[in-house]
């Protein structure tokens, strides 16, 4: 494979005119291997997403005649009020929540660097990541009711005036609190994962020279591990804008919708697109998703740029 | 080399080939005898168990075979996408009358099943438009055509434990005032008046719905809910049905943490006596029957008579709906026509605790105060007075506001105000 690129530098001679008989013989395969996953590609992703662009100035039930209303679903988003609290809870949550999981991430990382048993410990943080969100959120649901089993506590530690946690005022904080815990075991473990190869001797350098806790993490683990930061913070931008499944278990009921104040956006693209009694309107439920998608677009080339440090060899 | 090659490119061609036919759906019409009917309800509902049943005496019978499917509450959600095209998933569905209305009819993928009410039901002499009592044939109606055949029906009462509150059950309390002054006396002997489980916005905006129906009849408030100039909420009626709200919040009435609990905690505090009553359709004892164990005797009364008069009551239906598109529609009539037989639909009232479409099938004891109610020749109504277009509006806006209201964070004038403004404002960019 080497021998191939360095024989036959592609802008020189292109390899499969007079490549070695390995470079000729992957030119050939290259379409057979590629062209599957491209169709699949195409067929359950760019054609779909093409299709919702189009939805989203037209007005659909799901079956019957397609109307097209130019930009008026994007008009409507505007002007829904519910639609601005949802974009505004989205925005919570990804800078909130993630401010918090991160920060509670690096945390217990430090803690755990230098900990016997951390394998444990890891595994136990990690736990709500990997049971189903909907177990979790329904859990959820039991601890934090009127006379649920946080509550209960609050009562027996002498606490007379018990938190309405689940009242429609509150409910969206106790989720963003679910969000930070279930989510803080998975970014821990990525950045756990970074830290335990960065070389025991630069800690040693560092101890012998007199270097704070504080001066280690600012000077060796941070640069060290900043691919693995840089790679969490992408992945939480684009999973918190989609989050869905915890919010409308945990706070829906019944097959009903939760309060209107605790949507983001993709629940508020579901509601709209699956009205709970009303007739379906997949043109509205496309242009917020619209909005949802530049917002992702824009918010994972954000954090990429604000994340892009020289990578350290070591 | 070679050989691996061409393999690996026919190995491509063949997964190609094979997501192409997989996206193209199954394959034509079979001639067979049978028809596929995807279920609302679950393996282990009741009505499962009656379905598979029927369905094992309707193909002894007819030589049909019945493809029979549970997919849940879903049922309609999982067709929708099929009904695109001309490969429509199944041949029968059965859902509340609202989802087949919205999702078959109003999209134009209902079969017409006019023609079916004039068939005679298997084994009967009646006709299944015999058995439909008259007052629910214009629900199922819409644009000239019958889409549903309804099995059963739900409606709304305020239930409570006859064997706690016997002083209720021998003079249930015909207006608001009388309502109030029940809900006073719970109160005054210590005891949470009301339930509701403030999850569901629905199950609290319903008492805001029901009390503008009563001020302004059935037909005249959709009438003030699609007036794009809100015109219509500056009736006195409106603030006269908010403020029956304003006062059952300022009365204090509801159990502590009706709105911070998650369903159905609140309705089951209530089957445990520690609330009086509870607002609910006549699902409500079903659902609550095994908390409230053997002690508890169900009985409703309808809600109260406002000064406004009217008497209706709100109805929802439950059947079926045959897709326009359906390969074998015949076969899924005759499906039909065999169900609605009283033998098969008495199992509704006997398994399931719920009423029958038909009147001559027995009443359960736990609804039997509402089928009285509904039998007493009162109109009927759809929810939000059969409002189509404006569930959007009833989410985004409607019950939220009438949640506020109904926990007293706003006055009832104050209501009214914002509810005209967001609804006029909501028109401007819905209409």
């Amino acid at each position: 494979m080497a021998t191939a690129t360095v024989e036959a530098p592609a802008a020189v001679r292109p390899a499969a005119e007079t490549g070695s008989p390995l470079a000729r013989a992957r030119q050939r395969l290259y379409l057979p291997f590629v062209l599957p996953a491209l169709a699949v590609y195409l067929l359950v992703f760019i054609v779909p997403s093409l299709f919702t662009v189009v939805l989203s100035f037209a007005e659909w039930a799901g079956a019957g005649p397609i109307e097209w209303v130019g930009f008026d679903n994007y008009r409507r988003l505007w002007y829904d009020d519910v639609f601005h609290s949802s974009l505004l809870n989205t925005l919570l949550i990804l800078i909130g929540v993630g401010f918090l999981t991160f920060l509670f991430s690096f945390g217990l990382t430090m803690v755990l660097r230098e900990m016997a048993g951390r394998k444990f410990v890891r595994a136990v943080i990690f736990f709500p990541n990997a049971v189903s969100a909907l177990a979790i959120s329904i859990l959820w649901g039991f601890l934090f009711q009127a006379d649920g089993l946080a509550n209960a506590l609050l009562r027996l530690a002498g606490v007379d005036t018990v938190p309405r946690w689940l009242a429609d005022d509150n409910l969206f904080y106790v989720i963003c609190m679910g969000l930070v815990w279930v989510n803080t075991g998975f970014y821990t473990t990525i950045l756990m994962a970074a830290v335990d190869r960065i070389p025991a001797y630069l800690y040693e350098a560092a101890d012998l020279e007199g270097a704070s806790p504080w001066q280690k993490f600012r000077n060796v683990t941070l640069p060290l591990m900043w691919d693995a930061v840089a790679v969490s913070a992408t992945l939480w931008a684009i999973s918190a804008i989609k989050i869905f499944e915890f919010i409308y278990v945990f706070a829906g009921a019944a097959g009903s919708v939760p309060t209107t104040k605790a949507w983001t956006l993709s629940l508020y693209a579901y509601a709209e697109a699956f009205q709970p009694t009303g007739e379906a309107r997949y043109g509205a439920s496309a242009a917020a998703t619209m909005v949802t998608l530049v917002l992702i677009v824009v918010l994972t080339l954000l954090t990429r740029r604000v994340t892009r440090r020289e990578s350290l060899e070591y | 080399m070679n050989l691996p090659q061409k393999g690996a490119a026919a190995l491509a061609v063949a997964v190609l080939m094979l997501g192409t036919s997989a996206c193209g759906g199954g394959g034509g019409a079979s001639d067979a005898e049978e028809f596929t009917f995807w279920s609302m309800h679950k393996q282990d509902e009741p009505r499962a168990k009656m379905l598979g049943e029927l369905a094992a005496a309707f193909t002894k019978d007819t030589g049909i075979k019945v493809n029979l499917v549970f997919q849940g509450r879903e049922n309609l959600k999982k067709l929708q996408p099929t009904l695109v095209g001309g490969n429509v998933a199944a041949d029968l569905v059965d859902g509340s009358q609202a989802g087949l209305l919205n999702l078959l009819q109003a999209t134009g993928n209902a079969k017409d099943l006019s023609g079916l009410l004039k068939d005679r039901i298997p084994g009967e002499d009646k006709t299944v438009g015999d058995v439909i009592p008259d007052n629910y044939r214009q629900v199922i109606a819409d644009a000239g055509k019958t889409y549903m055949i309804p099995t059963s029906v739900h409606t709304w009462q305020i239930y409570y434990n006859a064997a706690k509150l016997p002083e209720v059950a021998a003079d249930p309390p015909k207006t608001f005032e009388e309502l109030l002054a029940l809900f006073d006396k719970s109160k005054a002997a210590g005891r949470a008046a009301l339930a509701a489980d403030g999850d569901i916005q629905g199950y609290v905006g319903k008492w805001l719905s029901q009390a503008l129906i009563r001020e302004f009849g059935p037909g005249n408030l959709a009438k003030v809910l699609t007036d794009r100039s809100g015109a219509g909420f500056d009736d006195p009626r409106f603030l006269k049905a908010a403020t029956y709200i304003e006062r059952l919040a300022k009365g204090q009435y509801m159990i502590d943490g009706w709105d911070a609990s998650k369903f159905p905690a609140i309705q089951q505090k209530w089957a445990q006596g520690q609330a009086d009553f509870l607002f609910i359709g006549t699902y409500g004892p079903s659902e609550t029957a095994e908390i409230a164990g053997p002690g508890f005797t169900f009985r409703s009364f309808p809600f109260p008579r406002t000064e406004g008069g009217f008497t209706s009551e709100e109805v929802s239906l439950f059947g079926f709906a045959v897709p326009a598109k359906a390969r074998h529609a015949a076969n899924a009539e005759k499906f039909i026509e065999y169900f609605m037989n009283k033998k098969w639909l008495e199992r509704i009232p006997a398994d399931e605790k719920v009423m029958s479409i038909r009147t001559d099938t027995s009443t359960p004891v736990e609804v039997a105060d509402a089928k009285a109610t509904l039998d007493s020749g009162v109109p009927l109504h759809l929810q939000m007075d059969g409002v189509r277009g404006m569930d959007d509006w009833n989410v985004k806006i409607f019950l939220p506001m009438a949640k506020d209201l109904f926990a007293g964070k706003v006055t009832a004038a104050a209501f009214v105000a914002k509810l005209k403004t967001d609804t006029v404002n909501w028109w401007k960019v819905n209409g």
